[in-house]
């Protein structure tokens, strides 16, 4: 989404009525634009002056002072799933550790194009299998109802590569972790989005900053859920699409009944 | 927000002394039941401290995040649960209130919203309500009265714009 588009849809997204995907988009935009996201600070601001408007002075009742912190507090509280964070940590790292390796056997290719070119197939399948280790990885430190998608991203055209995970839970926030490679003369920031099979986007987050060889490893915890959600996108600060992948479910770890 | 952060009893108490009631009134106007009004004051604090740490006072005002969650959490449910009947809208200009029960706060902001909607059109206020309190989209209201989609988005923007306007000189004087 450019400015003019973005510009389009902000009275309606500053009014909470712009559709899904719509929004999603605005919100990735705004991340990067500092001009769209003045404006559309201001149109919130003036959109919620309405939230004002509403008559009455309702006082809530005075038990609900009391549940609203009970329920603040019981989701602040680090030591609710002291087993599932752990655990979702050390999936994390794991499955940071195997995207890495995947994408350095793309990366002795980045910044030589033809012969990249020529590798390619080469390269694809053996990111893939490395990929696919993933299974193992949950397997042996994932938990119950933990669902790993993970795939390949390819750019298209010039150099770069990357890899993708999503882990699901039903216990807490979902996750996304992306590792690029080879993006080196890209504009920064780069945008993380994710996808369905219906067109709606989430806006995962941005990179804005890559290492000397053009790469980055950044994981995110997601207030949306991610179910359902397999296309990848990583898009430069000039909206140009830079990668692109389709994840696929390695692992649905269901520990049987005991 | 740091104390929101960390779950302290102060900051939520704090933060819930502040806002409770303009989200608890969005709620009821807007969801038409108490029951609903709760839940929705639930979900906005506990959202509230899910996306804390992304808060940035450089980037916009408190009042103005807070708000916002809670109104696109109510009109989520809004468009969720269609079929369902709701109250008649009723706002603040046309129901005189007691200023001694609305605390100061409350009032200031009360009174930016009856000079923003003084200086809207019947046709840029007619359209506000639908969009901003009964969720419908630009495209719904385009379809529904047969004005082309684009007058609709403009007519959106210039009612927002004239809110904006109305709140700066507000600040100015």
């Amino acid at each position: 989404m450019n400015c003019a588009t973005v510009r389009d849809v902000l009275p309606e997204f500053a009014l909470g009525v712009a559709p899904g995907d719509d929004a999603n988009a605005v919100e990735l935009h705004v991340e990067t634009c500092a001009a769209c996201r003045k404006e559309a600070v201001d149109l919130q601001r003036a959109a919620v002056t309405f939230g004002y408007a509403l008559a009455g002075n309702e006082t809530p009742p005075e038990t609900l002072e009391q549940t609203v912190v009970d329920a603040v507090q019981d989701v602040a509280r680090p030591a609710k799933h002291p087993h599932l964070r752990g655990r979702r940590t050390g999936i994390a790292l794991l499955v940071a550790a195997v995207l890495v390796a995947s994408v350095g056997i793309g990366s002795v290719f980045a910044g030589r194009e033809e012969r990249l070119r020529l590798q390619a197939e080469r390269t694809a399948l053996a990111e893939q299998s490395a990929v696919t280790n993933l299974g193992g990885v949950v397997q042996s430190v994932g938990g119950r109802n933990t669902k790993v998608l993970s795939g390949v991203l390819t750019a298209r055209s010039g150099p770069g590569t990357g890899s993708a995970v999503t882990i699901l839970t039903k216990e807490a926030e979902d996750q996304m972790i992306v590792v690029v490679n080879g993006l080196a003369d890209r504009t920064l920031p780069l945008a993380v989005s994710i996808s369905d099979t219906k067109g709606h986007a989430i806006g995962v987050g941005a990179i804005h900053t890559l290492d000397t060889a053009g790469g980055a490893t950044r994981a995110w915890e997601l207030q949306s859920s991610l179910t359902g959600f397999v296309d990848v996108t990583v898009r430069d600060a000039d909206g140009h699409t830079v990668l692109r992948g389709t994840l696929q479910a390695q692992t649905a770890v269901e520990s049987p009944s005991p | 927000m740091e104390g929101l952060l960390a779950g302290d009893d102060a900051a939520i108490r704090a933060l819930y002394a502040r806002f409770s009631r303009p989200v608890y009134t969005m709620g009821l106007r807007l969801l038409g039941s108490r029951e609903a009004a709760e839940e929705l004051t639930q979900d906005v604090f506990v959202t509230a401290w899910r996306k804390a740490a992304r808060f940035d006072p450089h980037r916009g005002r408190l009042s103005t995040w807070l708000m916002t969650i809670a109104h696109n959490q109510a009109i989520d449910r809004l468009r969720r649960e269609t079929g369902v009947t709701r109250p008649k809208l009723v706002l603040v200009d046309e129901m005189p209130e007691s200023p001694q029960s609305v605390d100061e706060d409350l009032l200031l902001e009360r009174d930016a919203a009856l000079r923003a909607i003084a200086s809207l059109s019947d046709a840029e206020r007619r359209l506000v309500l639908r969009t901003y309190f009964r969720g419908m989209t630009a495209r719904e209201i385009s379809e529904d009265d047969g004005i082309p989609l684009g007058t609709v988005k403009t007519r959106l923007r210039s009612a927002l714009i004239k809110v904006r306007l109305a709140n700066q000189q507000k600040e100015l004087s």
